[in-house]
């Protein structure tokens, strides 16, 4: 059987995303590195799109690539100046070659056990509904056929709609929770990149808690 | 159907029974199913891995572990895709079947935590550069002794 479209397209964004990933790291420049970092992300956004998480796609592109993004390259702008050099990023430590190699030689395990093992759980036969927990029997139910046609046409109805009624009914606890911890952070962020606290809290006059 | 042989064939005993591996391997690759969102996420979350522990700039520490966030979302969102929960859901004139989309909301919420981390993050480095003019990790060594 030939290679499908589908595949063709996974392995130009994939290989993207990885390149980029990879020169992330090894360019110089910390703003170059952070826009490879936006090309990362676009092209997990990409692959999002593919998975059908459409919502997901779109949010991934504005919070990550649009806000997140913008407030490292803030930073970095802040920071960085252009004439001065990282010494430290020249030299290369016998300990991050041997790190490389033992994460690399992980990462290759990893992958050949999870290409080669998986097919193991069809050996078995599928278990009796009654064998199974309540947990258990929804996954079994469907993870019988990953990527048919039926299950993809069940995951196009995963449409933004599904994702909003389940956010705002099941999980509307978490999700008002996530405002606090978002109202902390931002309390938190200003707090600590405050100019000079205790000029500050001198000249408003001793109601100074840091 | 011939994704679904495919995916549950067992590949293992496949190669203990003298099959060759690597052909084995490219059977799978040859058709898009999870494994290849597994492994892209695997490679981008041991780069972002190899950035955490090498890199002393703490703006590329937080970066990288930007990148390990985002490794973890795509898992997320390709395990969601088959084993996502079912519900049946009453629609007009019959009932259809619906994953629901609980791995792209978990997604969501690493995604605010992220979003949470990187200000807090930020801002303590901001913080450290004005205590000691550096953004190396290095020299954020108050506490070593």
């Amino acid at each position: 059987m030939a290679i499908s479209f589908e595949i063709v397209f996974f392995g130009v964004f994939a290989g993207i995303a990885v390149i980029l990933a990879i020169m992330m790291l090894s360019v110089k420049s910390p703003v170059h590195a952070a826009l490879c970092l936006v090309g990362v992300m676009i092209m997990l956004a990409i692959l999002y799109l593919m998975l059908h998480a459409y919502f997901l796609s779109v949010v991934q592109i504005v919070v990550y690539a649009g806000a997140v993004m913008v407030l490292f390259l803030f930073v970095i702008m802040f920071f960085y100046s252009p004439g001065a050099s990282d010494p430290s990023r020249m030299s290369v430590h016998f300990t991050h070659i041997a790190g490389a190699i033992i994460l690399a030689v992980i990462l290759l395990a990893v992958i050949t056990g999870s290409f080669l093992l998986s097919g193991n759980v069809s050996l078995t036969e599928k278990p009796s509904a009654a064998q199974m927990t309540d947990i258990e029997k929804p996954i079994a139910e469907t993870s019988e056929a990953p990527l048919t046609e039926e299950t993809s046409r069940m995951i196009e109805k995963q449409n933004p709609q599904l994702v909003g009624r389940m956010l705002f009914t099941k999980y509307l606890l978490p999700f008002e929770l996530t405002s606090l911890l978002l109202l902390a952070a931002m309390v938190g962020a200003v707090v600590l990149a405050r100019r000079s606290p205790p000029a500050e809290a001198g000249s408003a006059g001793g109601d100074g808690n840091d | 159907m011939d994704n679904d042989s495919l995916y549950f064939l067992s590949n293992w005993a496949n190669v203990e029974s003298g099959g060759n591996a690597l052909l084995t391997m490219w059977n799978i690759f040859k058709h898009i199913s999870i494994h290849h969102y597994l492994t892209v996420a695997a490679i981008i979350f041991t780069i972002g891995f190899y950035g955490v522990i090498v890199r002393r700039n703490a703006i590329s520490i937080l970066m990288s572990i930007e990148l390990m966030l985002n490794a973890v979302n795509l898992n997320f969102v390709a395990f969601n895709q088959i084993w996502g929960l079912k519900i049946t859901r009453a629609a007009f004139t019959s009932n259809e079947d619906v994953l629901t989309p609980v791995g792209q909301i978990f997604t969501i919420f690493i995604i605010i935590i992220a979003a949470a981390e990187a200000a807090v993050g930020l801002a303590i480095v901001i913080a450290f550069y004005r205590q000691r003019h550096s953004v190396k990790v290095e020299d954020a060594d108050l506490m070593r002794w």
